[in-house]
């Protein structure tokens, strides 16, 4: 699972590396709010989960919080 | 390899022509100014031909990425990393272009809907109520080949022919008129014949009805023989209502507390500023409201519409601001600060601290020029300043920067005239997000709130003078919720 979502942020984003768990949308230069609600909505369709509002809206959010919300699924 | 372009008016005139996206984001000043970007934006596609030039003429497949927008008269520089090719602007990259290899991936498919079909390229861009996976369009599709060929500087590629393609499908076809495009991903096959008609099929692939973020996909034919396939993400936006007397009532029954009371509300045409206008209307305040150029519709302010002066004026110019102060008779109760620049993101760094700069400059202008016009009529016991602020200065947005600046300066001013003129009720209004034109973006309407009822918690105040004793906070806890 942890691979598919790190598939689709490379994808998304197109980042030349697996960005690590603390990377977020504060280390990241290109995943900024359009990307943010991209990277969700791929996430839930790929993963059948349905993220809380805030998700959508934080600033920051990190890999490793994404995997947290995804874990369930 | 570097280098820099401007795109002009002209370009985005000739591009709109050459590929008939007539979008009005783009060649509509006055619907550009009531989105969020504030003027209108180039084509993400003319911006992608440019970059395209970079990354060689055998292209056979391109990702596009338009991460912020496009706008004439600025300098972008275009960055090859020997892979992608960057347009940076802001400090920020707005558009990354990326080769792309091996077929485009597909979502699992919905289940199909009666096609739409346009026999003939539309001059006016499609509305859509709602828009559902499975929604298939059909139509015919030609660009100006002379006006793309003027445009590219040479013959028409297939792929400035697919990005033409591609800026018209979402700018007028799906999701039209209120679309937003974000990336196009293209597969270019066999050259197309020259100067032929094509033909092409959209098909709705996905849709999030919380972000409004559209996928299509989309194939382009020349005699039922693929030409180029294309997946187009866009955003969706929304209609915003604007701010109505029956929608204040909801919040604020209509009373009589603020008769023979004269306001004057600086940027009142749309938001917060209309909707504190229609507030104070309805308890029967007399209204001095100006805006810069999206001239309210006075019929908004109905029974009322006798006490309502209105001013186009530029909130930032001395004479302009003074001319309206001299326009009000008599005593002046009150005065909003509510005007503030189009908000565009900013990365803060040295390419963009100047853009910074001027946009903080100008929200303070916007308050600081009609308070020293306004201050002589103001200066007397019972009278009142509000600035309006946002809940934002307490938790700033990464790429906001010159707006955070701009509004603490302003929560400045409002502490020097407490200090200074105590004998003004001055406050600062702390505003959460609300449900704007300014907030039409994919996630400005989570949590948001009506304009109307923050106006009406906001005149309700007003009514009982219930000024805090601390300097600068209205209401005492500072931040309206």
């Amino acid at each position: 699972m942890t691979a598919r979502l790190q598939e689709i942020l490379m994808d998304l984003l197109d980042l030349d590396h697996e960005p690590a768990d603390t990377d977020g949308r504060h280390t990241i230069e290109d995943w900024n709010s359009l990307a943010h609600v991209r990277i969700v909505h791929a996430l839930e369709s790929e993963f059948d989960v349905r993220f809380p509002d805030w998700v959508l809206t934080a600033d920051r959010v990190t890999v490793a919080e994404l995997a947290e919300l995804i874990e369930p699924a | 390899m570097t280098g820099t372009v401007r795109f002009t008016d002209a370009d985005v005139a000739a591009f709109a022509d050459a590929s008939h996206d007539h979008n009005p984001l783009h060649v509509d000043p006055a619907f550009a100014r009531s989105t969020p970007f504030g003027r209108t934006v180039v084509h993400g596609a003319l911006a992608g031909i440019t970059a395209l030039h970079r990354l060689g003429a055998d292209i056979r497949g391109t990702r596009l990425l338009f991460q912020e927008p496009v706008f004439t008269d600025e300098p972008y520089t275009v960055v090859h990393d020997g892979r992608r090719v960057f347009l940076r602007g802001r400090g920020q990259v707005v558009l990354k272009a990326v080769p792309r290899t091996g077929t485009l991936s597909r979502p699992p498919a919905a289940a199909s809907i009666t096609p739409l079909h346009d026999p003939t390229i539309r001059t006016r861009p499609r509305e859509h109520a709602e828009i559902t996976p499975g929604m298939e369009l059909t139509g015919r599709y030609e660009p100006r080949w002379d006006g793309l060929a003027a445009l590219t500087g040479g013959p028409t590629t297939p792929a400035h022919l697919a990005l033409a393609f591609g800026s018209y499908a979402s700018g007028m076809v799906l999701p039209g008129r209120d679309g937003v495009l974000a990336e196009i991903d293209l597969r270019l096959y066999a050259p197309p014949s020259p100067h032929r008609p094509l033909g092409y099929r959209l098909r709705v692939e996905n849709h999030d009805p919380r972000s409004r973020i559209t996928t299509c996909s989309a194939v382009l034919t020349a005699e039922e023989t693929p030409v180029a396939e294309l997946r187009l993400c866009s955003f969706a936006g929304r209609r915003v209502e604007r701010p109505t007397l029956d929608r204040v009532a909801r919040f604020l029954p209509p009373g009589s507390g603020l008769t023979g009371r004269t306001v004057l509300v600086v940027g009142c045409s749309r938001g917060f500023g209309a909707a504190l206008t229609l507030a104070l209307l309805s308890q029967g305040a007399v209204v001095h409201g100006t805006y810069a150029s999206s001239r309210p519709a006075a019929g908004a302010a109905g029974p009322h519409a006798d006490r309502l002066r209105l001013h186009q004026a530029d909130a930032t110019d001395p004479a302009a601001m003074a001319k309206v102060l001299e326009s009000i008779t008599g005593n002046l109760t009150g005065v909003v600060l509510n005007a503030t620049p189009p908000l565009r993101p900013i990365a803060l760094s040295s390419e963009a601290a100047a853009d910074a700069r001027h946009h903080a400059d100008q929200a303070i202008a916007a308050a600081m020029v009609p308070l020293s016009c306004a201050l002589p009529k103001l200066n007397r016991t019972g009278h009142w300043a509000l600035f309006v602020s946002t809940e934002a200065v307490t938790a700033p947005p990464a790429h906001w920067p010159h707006y955070i600046t701009a509004k603490a300066a302003i929560e400045g001013l409002a502490s020097w005239l407490a200090h200074n003129h105590a004998e003004v009720d001055t406050a600062v209004l702390r505003l959460p997000p609300m449900r704007t034109e300014l907030t039409n973006t994919p996630t400005g309407h989570l949590n948001a709130r009506a304009p109307e009822e923050l106006a009406a918690a906001v005149v309700r105040r007003l009514l009982r003078q219930d000024w805090p004793s601390t300097p600068w906070s209205f209401p005492a806890e500072a931040t309206i919720r």
